[in-house]
């Protein structure tokens, strides 16, 4: 149990730190999600997963 | 939809107050920018092109705060007549009714969710009032009414003892414990101070 979970969060956080450097780099309206999938090579349905839309993504960055 | 261009500042502003009315009312935690989005209409890219992150927003909405009543203050002080004493007690006495005028703000800053907020309001409020305080320290320095030579930490460490110790959202006192504080606060302001002793004895009605 505890391995999976581990690197569930830390997907979680690698998709969250990626998106939020690329907001800072590019800003919001000029980042798509494929610009983050394509970074850390990985598939919108496994961002999807996490984050329905790159606006829960928007919201989970800036929350924190 | 009409698409309404607004001004940077203006629309800046219009985050500040949407989110302040939000933090305060819901509670800083449960505020998503969602919340903000649909208050004012606008894209969470917008809100994000002001405001990097939800911290960023709450300081600008604190600043915002507490500039209002620094800005009130400053204009009780401006009032203030004679020598320091009077005006000190002038702008204490005062003061007491600006920070108490806004029941409804204080009411939500003292809900358990809104804590972190309230502390650190307080925190900005003591740096920014105390410079008004420092002139007229140094006044009395001047008239040689006190001796202190630390005007503007004076006026940081009267100030937090007011403002933080005797806030009852952060400590709980019963009415005793309260009184307590107040009738030992003046001592502490003249032995602050360097000024005669008795000279701040109305500060214990100001606070209980």
């Amino acid at each position: 149990m505890e391995g999976p979970r581990m690197e569930s969060t830390t997907l979680r956080r690698d998709i969250m730190e990626t998106a939020r450097s690329l907001f800072q780099q590019q800003g919001f309206d000029q980042t798509t999600l494929q610009d983050i999938t394509s970074r850390l090579e990985i598939s919108e349905t496994t961002v999807s997963a996490y984050f329905p839309s790159i606006d829960d993504l928007l919201e989970a960055v800036w929350s924190e | 939809m009409v698409r309404i261009v607004k001004k940077a500042g203006e629309r800046r502003e219009e985050i500040i107050a949407a989110a302040g009315e939000l933090f305060l009312v819901r509670g800083y935690d449960r505020t998503t920018m969602k919340h903000v989005m649909e208050r004012l209409q606008i894209a969470k890219g917008t809100i994000y092109h002001y405001f990097k992150s939800k911290e960023e927003l709450l300081d600008a909405v604190l600043d915002s705060i507490v500039a209002n009543l620094v800005k009130e203050m400053q204009a009780i002080a401006a009032e203030a007549q004679g020598d320091a004493l009077e005006r000190l007690r002038y702008l204490i006495i005062k003061s007491a009714t600006v920070d108490s005028h806004d029941q409804e703000m204080l009411d939500h800053l003292h809900q358990p969710g809104n804590t972190g907020m309230h502390l650190r309001l307080l925190a900005k409020l003591i740096i920014l009032q105390a410079p008004i305080y420092t002139e007229f320290i140094r006044q009395g320095c001047e008239e040689k009414l006190f001796t202190t030579e630390h005007p503007l930490e004076s006026a940081e460490f009267i100030l937090a003892a007011i403002q933080f110790l005797t806030d009852m959202g952060i400590y709980p006192w019963t009415p005793e414990q309260l009184t307590r504080r107040a009738l030992a606060l003046p001592a502490l302001v003249e032995a602050q101070l360097g000024a005669p002793k008795g000279s701040f004895g109305f500060m214990e009605v100001v606070i209980s």
